[in-house]
């Protein structure tokens, strides 16, 4: 089990995955959000949790440890791969409770932070990533609820990295993960 | 049978260690919950609490830490055989007990989650009736994030058992819990719910338990439970096992003890071996059983606020006595006003926020439940709960998210009987008006006698003198001259009876011109004279000044840092508000919300509503909505202008006869089971900005609750927004049931995942790729 607290400075925000969610183009000026953005900053706590499982396949089953699933998207992620990360990251309740508070307070501020909080998340899941390629080198990484690979893996997947403990994410009945600012994956590792 | 709440207050108790990794050990395979083994071999189950007990524990928790209703139909089958198991392990000796170990649901709670507080108080409460019914010594609420769900979950036992509570939670690296609660704060609220122990479980392992284990020292007066995991799995030649070794976690546990731990116990990765180490380890350290406190905190889910010698401030905008605009929102049930007042007064140094929601013609217990959870979904400062109706208090204090201050009790013997049952209940600082069936006293000894009768009586409902602020009362000057001399003599005469005091310090200018002056006078002399707590307007200079000198000035305000800044910040906001230079036209553009509604207001001297409308606002949105189009402003800016349009038309509509500002109505919700209401939002300001006026039903909506709104308003147009492929099938529903019932309203649907060929599917009048069509329809329907 690894279990890592990431600190702010270390998610590298992606230009194109910021302007993208925030429906602006990449050469655009985001010095006008700069105080949401700083506000967003403070109230990020990443942590992440990863767990290193065997890769099975019997027929079109792909087991990960004790989890099934069948998915083509998957099978082709992790390739010949005997060996998966799985893993969870999260930016924090912090970041879902200023969510929450404008979602209530501000349309414009709630649209700027939530987009940016989503480019912040997929920093946080590259950053776990390069935590982990340090164990072992990675692939590609793929998510629930991407191409055929099922959201209804995802309460297997928290389970098996403790993730209510030891990360705070819980499931709305919706299979959604809370905080909402989360992101689950499997990256296949290359074999030796 | 000893009694466990006695015990604990006379020697040191241990607990026992982890069960999934022991049961892993015995066989259990991974990915099997261990709760099953409770039916299929109850044996394994009773041999894992019998060497507990034989390693020295003297209280088991059950293998329940999994089971609720939410998971399990027959969750009573897996209580009575897990209880079974440990009482048979006792050998019905009575220095073994059994504690029903009731663990989190696995869901988050709202308003972040999708569990409701009352829902979690009935999954709680099924647990505890049956550990009760089937023999548990003790409930044992562990593992919680949440200091919401820990409340859910004490509430549960408290009000279904007669069961010693025990409860921790667990805190992260940064000494919060992952919800972000200090330890002060869930001790203040605990402690005020009566729990019979506190502490903490689990976390990253003891190391990071050390600098936690002072806080409950310093702050807790029931005896403190830990109970750390062996730190992180590792695997060791494909087997499981834990970073820290059985010594080394005698060896912290030791340093816990010394620190002020006296209930020991295991969590993840613990075995029976790291319990024996344990109570070796601590045997030669004598007990000591905790000092009782006398802190008067209140706490809110993250925070814990102290009364003592720095003043705090109690914001008391959120209340209608003499403010029209909130009687107006509690009239229209228009929360979003109330939640600006409660980020303003928090943004301007409020440390408490008063909600009082009285209103004759409203149902003041229901527009209480729903000030109290939407208030604490946009801020974290302690709530004041101020009512005088008993329900609306109980249910403010019920829903309430921490231990809250009550506004008030007074010296008659009626309003102690309603007020004392309720604090000791749920918890909370109470606000002690010193008046009575004979009124206010005119001298400052009656007022003090009252404050003092009302402290006795309160103790003899079980509630501590440190949860009790004398509020000596404030009276108008302008009648009777020496009124504030009184006032301040009280406050002299309580702080030399160790009593604290509160006051509404405004009500000493009543009748009065220019009342800011006399009220910060006022306020400093009370603040002189020892006054811990006032309630009183953030948003007064005044006020504000008398405060930040005050503390500048006494010693407690370290290099007179908060003044500085204090200083330096509050003229410059006021400033930028006020900036002359920008146009209406341009604050719009722009999207400067509090220039537009400034510059509005100015216009408005001079022109007429329409004029402004015509000549001002519209112009300028129809720029902004141009740019957009053209690709040279996007959606952020559009959204910004569209703020300071509304803020702008706010001002527009102050001038208008009620009924004639708005040019049409909509009916906007989120379909049920849909979460997101970014998108509705964003159409909801767009249509607000061209004086539209939305009726906003939230997320998550179900078709009856749209229907009736239809129904009862007699709105012709109904926006729906989902943004989830699984939650598109209840908005077809939804549209199915308003054509079916109202077939006059029109539909419109939005959202991510819909196309103009699934919004023709499922029969909506109108799909919006985006907010503008919206607006342009909506324009186009109502022209």
């Amino acid at each position: 089990m690894i279990l890592e607290s990431i600190d702010a400075a270390e998610l590298t925000l992606s230009v194109a995955e910021a302007a993208q969610r925030l429906r602006v183009p990449r050469e655009f000026d985001r010095s006008a959000f700069s105080s949401v953005e700083d506000e967003l900053i403070r109230n990020i706590d990443c942590k992440m949790a990863a767990v290193r499982l065997p890769v099975n396949r019997e027929g079109n089953v792909i087991r990960i440890g004790d989890m099934e699933v069948e998915s083509n998207n998957l099978s082709y992620a992790l390739g010949d791969s005997g060996e998966a990360f799985v893993f969870a990251v999260t930016l924090g309740m912090g970041v879902e409770r200023m969510l929450t508070r404008l979602s209530k307070t501000g349309v414009s501020a709630h649209f700027i932070a939530d987009a940016l909080s989503s480019a912040f998340a997929e920093a946080a899941a590259d950053r776990a990533q390069e935590i982990l390629d340090r164990k072992a080198k990675t692939k590609k990484r793929f998510s629930p609820g991407y191409g055929d690979l099922p959201l209804e893996i995802q309460p297997k997947i928290l389970e098996a990295l403790k993730a209510e403990k030891l990360l705070g994410i819980t499931l709305t009945d919706t299979l959604l993960m809370k905080p909402q600012k989360s992101i689950t994956a499997i990256v296949g590792i290359e074999n030796e | 049978m000893s009694n466990i709440r006695n015990l604990i207050k006379e020697k040191r108790i241990f607990l026992d260690g982890g069960t999934g990794t022991v049961l892993q050990s015995m066989g259990l395979p991974a990915g099997t919950p261990p709760e099953e083994w409770s039916l299929s071999y109850p044996e394994k189950i009773e041999a894992l609490h019998r060497a507990y007990f034989e390693a020295g524990s003297n209280i088991v928790a059950t293998n329940t830490f999994g089971v609720n209703s939410l998971k399990y139909e027959n969750c009573e089958e897996y209580i009575k055989a897990a209880i079974g198991c440990a009482r048979a392990a006792t050998d019905e000796r009575d220095d073994r007990f059994v504690a029903f170990d009731m663990g989190p649901t696995g869901k988050l709670l709202e308003p972040l989650g999708d569990l409701s507080f009352e829902k979690a108080v009935e999954v709680f409460a099924n647990n505890a009736r049956l550990a009760e019914k089937y023999g548990a010594d003790l409930i044992l609420i562990e593992t919680m994030n949440d200091s919401y769900e820990t409340k859910a979950a004490v509430l549960a036992a408290r009000e279904n058992t007669s069961l010693p509570v025990f409860v921790t939670n667990v805190y992260d690296g940064s000494g919060k819990t992952m919800t972000g609660a200090a330890p002060e704060a869930m001790i203040a609220m605990l402690e005020g719910m009566g729990v019979d122990a506190v502490g903490m479980n689990c976390s990253l392992g003891p190391d990071k338990m050390l600098p936690i284990i002072e806080k409950f020292k310093k702050y807790a007066s029931v005896p403190v439970i830990v109970k750390p995991n062996a730190g992180l799995p590792v695997s060791r030649n494909g087997k499981t096992e834990f970073d820290i070794t059985p010594d080394e976690f005698a060896d912290y546990m030791r340093k816990l003890t010394e620190g002020g731990a006296s209930i020991l116990g295991g969590c993840c990765g613990t075995t029976p071996e790291y319990i024996k180490k344990t109570v070796e380890v601590v045997a030669d350290i004598p007990y000591t059983a905790p000092e009782k406190k006398s802190f008067t905190v209140v706490s809110s889910y993250t925070h814990a606020v102290e009364f003592g010698s720095d003043p705090v401030l109690i914001g008391e905008r959120i209340n209608p006595t003499g403010k029209k605009k909130v009687k107006e929102a509690l009239r229209n049930a228009d929360m979003s006003y109330l939640l600006s007042e409660a980020v303003g007064q928090e943004e301007k140094g409020a440390h408490i926020l008063d909600v009082n929601v009285g209103l004759p013609e409203i149902d003041e217990v229901e527009m209480m439940k729903s000030a109290v959870r939407e208030i604490q979904s946009v801020t974290d400062l302690p709530l004041q709960i101020d009512t005088t109706n008993k329900k609306a208090m109980e249910a403010a204090l019920r829903l309430y998210n921490g231990k809250a201050l009550i506004n008030s009790v007074n010296g008659e013997e009626e309003s102690m009987a309603a007020v004392f049952p309720l604090a000791k209940k749920y918890g909370g600082v109470i606000i002690a008006l010193t008046i009575d069936g004979a009124g206010i006293p005119e001298t400052a000894e009656g007022r003090v006698a009252i404050a003092e009768k009302i402290i006795a009586r309160a103790a003899e409902y079980g509630i501590d003198k440190k949860d009790i602020i004398v509020d000596p009362l404030a009276l108008t000057v302008s009648s009777k001259s020496d009124s504030a001399l009184v006032t301040l003599r009280a406050i002299e005469m309580l702080r030399e009876r160790k009593i604290l005091t509160s006051l509404g310090v405004s009500n000493i200018s009543f009748g009065l011109p220019e009342r800011e002056k006399i009220n910060s006078a006022f306020f400093t002399s009370a603040l002189e004279r020892g006054l811990n707590a006032a309630i009183m307007n953030p948003y007064s200079e005044g006020m504000m000044d008398s405060y930040n000198a005050y503390r500048a000035l006494h010693g407690l305000d370290a290099g007179c840092a908060d003044y500085i800044s204090y200083a330096q910040n509050a003229p410059k906001a006021e400033a930028k508000a006020q900036n002359t230079e920008i146009t209406l036209h341009g604050a719009i553009v722009k999207g400067m919300v509090k220039d537009a509604a400034v510059r509005a207001e100015k216009l408005l001297c001079d022109l007429s509503a329409t004029e402004v409308i015509d000549n001002h606002i519209i112009p300028a949105l129809s720029e902004i909505g141009d740019a957009f189009e053209k690709g040279k402003a996007f959606l952020p800016q559009l959204l910004m202008s569209a703020e300071a349009a509304s803020a702008a038309f706010d001002e527009v509509k102050k001038k208008l006869p009620k009924g004639e500002s708005d040019k049409g109505s909509v009916i906007l919700a989120t379909v049920k089971g849909d979460i997101h209401d970014i998108g509705k939002n964003i159409v909801k300001v767009l249509l607000e900005s061209y004086g539209y006026a939305v009726l906003d039903l939230g997320r998550d909506v179900a078709p009856e609750k749209i229907l009736e709104k239809v129904k009862e308003t007699g709105c012709p147009v109904v926006g729906l927004s989902a943004l989830m492929t699984t939650t598109v099938p209840a908005m077809a529903e939804t549209i199915a049931l308003l054509h079916r019932e109202a077939p006059d309203a029109k539909v419109i649907v939005g959202g991510a995942v819909l196309t103009q060929e699934y919004a023709d599917s499922i029969n909506a009048d109108k799909y919006c790729r985006d907010a503008m069509e919206a607006v342009a329809y909506v324009s186009e329907y109502y022209n």
